[in-house]
């Protein structure tokens, strides 16, 4: 799986978690809670819906190192590869 | 026979427009069956019966925007049993109801309205008898009503044969001409939430003198054990922080009751059903507070599912009439990326709010060593009508406690 098939997973959860923000202008570098203005309880889902998608486990201590969409695209793929 | 009022779905309500009703005349319903579904500032939102019995008629129509307080059907019952509904509830809606129509008094223009004074207990009587308070002569001092009133009026009710009296404006019915008035000029959905929430507001500053408690927390402990306790899940059954604050706030009001309450008839209520309303701040604008009910009865696990579960429909506006309308409490978590201290304003008729801000590393001192520890800053704003600040004080020292023993949570 290459990076924008996993990319997109990872939007497609995002859009359903927060309809009305405009993905489009996501800044995939810098933390995407305060972007698209998602608390805990929306992160935790994101990670939750996309670690069931892609059959990987996502260890809390790894929560806030995932929080720009290129990290969490990175450690997915190295997850899935594993 | 009963009427179905349009309940009250938080303190910032003043009416719902009906959308939909799932019963017809004639239909069997159970108590917390939903009949009707109705678009609020906070969405659509399914509206439960409290008592069984059978529908007798539709009042309102699909379409209908309908005032806190004002009949929507009419359910007769197989005779109303009191005891089989929730107190807490009941108790609760009322309270809202009062509290709405307070604020709707204080809308309408003063000549339409006469504010009744009446007992509790005679209010009471007269809901039960079907007597209107409105026409009812108080005897007591400044034209109080009584006990006797009532009864007398509800005699003379039987007695004299029904006669058509010219329509007296109900206050409800200045609010929905106002509410159609306001409706011919469009306002946004956001604005009017806005609106609603600037008049609950407005009213807590200026009826409920507040009084204000802060406390640092260390979470040291709580934060490691629930690490651990994480550690051992997989990551659909984890827990977070925000569940066993919760959790912790639920047991302490289990040791300070009296922050569980609601302010009604110039007297503290004590609630027994722990209802923790938690605010969910909606991107669009506005915010709602759901309430986790029985809070205190729920294992961590539950209070986690709860949370998620409520927080999931709060965003899509799928929120039950029955968690908007039941908080005791309010709590607000402003989340690890908010400020350090909130200091809240209190829901009426609720009397107290409880916030916590972001947790952050600071240096903390115990057992004569200095480490960084984990802390948060809950601060309690407390109606001084019901409690004092020692009450608060316990509260804040029990909540303490029970988070550094998270183990018992």
């Amino acid at each position: 799986m290459n990076d924008s098939e996993i990319r997109n997973i990872v939007l497609n959860h995002l859009h359903q978690i927060a309809p009305e923000a405009n993905l489009d202008a996501l800044d995939e570098t810098t933390d995407l809670r305060p972007q698209l203005d998602i608390d805990s309880m929306d992160f935790y889902r994101l990670l939750v819906a996309v670690s069931e998608e892609l059959h990987v486990d996502i260890p809390e201590e790894e929560y806030s190192g995932l929080v720009s969409m290129q990290k969490l695209i990175d450690f997915l793929k190295a997850k899935i590869t594993e | 026979m009963s009427e179905f009022l349009m309940p009250s779905l938080g303190a910032d309500m003043e009416a719902g427009t009906l959308t939909e009703w799932y019963v017809k005349p004639g239909d069997k319903v159970k108590r917390g069956d939903a009949i009707a579904e109705v678009e609020t500032q906070k969405g659509l939102i399914d509206i439960e019966v409290y008592e069984d019995g059978v529908i007798e008629k539709l009042v309102m129509q699909v379409g209908d925007k309908v005032p806190v307080g004002t009949v929507l059907a009419i359910i007769s019952g197989e005779k109303e049993k009191a005891g089989e509904t929730p107190k807490a509830v009941t108790e609760k809606q009322k309270g809202e109801i009062l509290a709405e129509q307070k604020i709707a008094v204080s809308a309408a223009p003063a000549k339409d309205v006469k504010r009744i004074k009446v007992s509790p207990l005679a209010r009471k009587i007269a809901e039960e008898l079907g007597v209107d308070l409105s026409k009812v002569k108080g005897t007591g001092d400044g034209g109080v009503i009584h006990r006797e009133d009532v009864e007398n009026a509800a005699k003379l009710q039987k007695q004299s044969p029904v006669v058509e009296t010219p329509p007296v404006k109900k206050p409800e019915a200045v609010i929905a001409e106002k509410l159609i008035e306001e409706a011919k000029t469009p306002v946004p959905a956001s604005d009017k939430m806005r609106m609603a929430i600037a008049a609950a507001m407005s009213r807590s500053n200026r009826e409920i003198p507040h009084y204000y408690l802060e406390s640092r927390i260390d979470l040291k402990l709580a934060l490691e054990w629930l690490e651990a306790e994480n550690k051992k899940r997989n990551i659909k059954e984890r827990i977070l922080q925000p569940a066993l604050l919760l959790k912790a706030v639920a047991k302490a009001l289990t040791v300070v009751p009296q922050l569980n309450a609601y302010w009604q008839d110039n007297q503290i209520q004590i609630q027994e059903a722990i209802n923790i309303g938690f605010a969910i701040s909606l991107r669009q604008g506005g915010l709602v507070i759901p309430a986790i009910l029985n809070a205190d009865m729920k294992s961590l696990d539950e209070m986690m599912k709860d949370m998620l579960d409520i927080t999931i429909r709060a965003r899509e506006s799928k929120l039950r009439s029955i968690e908007l309308s039941s908080s005791t409490i309010t709590v607000t978590n402003l989340g690890e990326r908010g400020a350090e201290k909130v200091f809240g304003v209190i829901y009426p008729p609720q009397v107290a709010i409880l916030g916590f801000g972001k947790v952050t590393e600071q240096p903390w001192a115990s057992n004569g060593m200095v480490g960084v520890h984990p802390v948060v800053t809950a601060t309690l704003a407390a109606d001084h009508r019901a409690t004092d600040g020692h009450t608060g004080s316990k509260f804040l020292e029990a909540l303490n406690n029970f988070l550094q023993k998270p183990e018992t949570l």
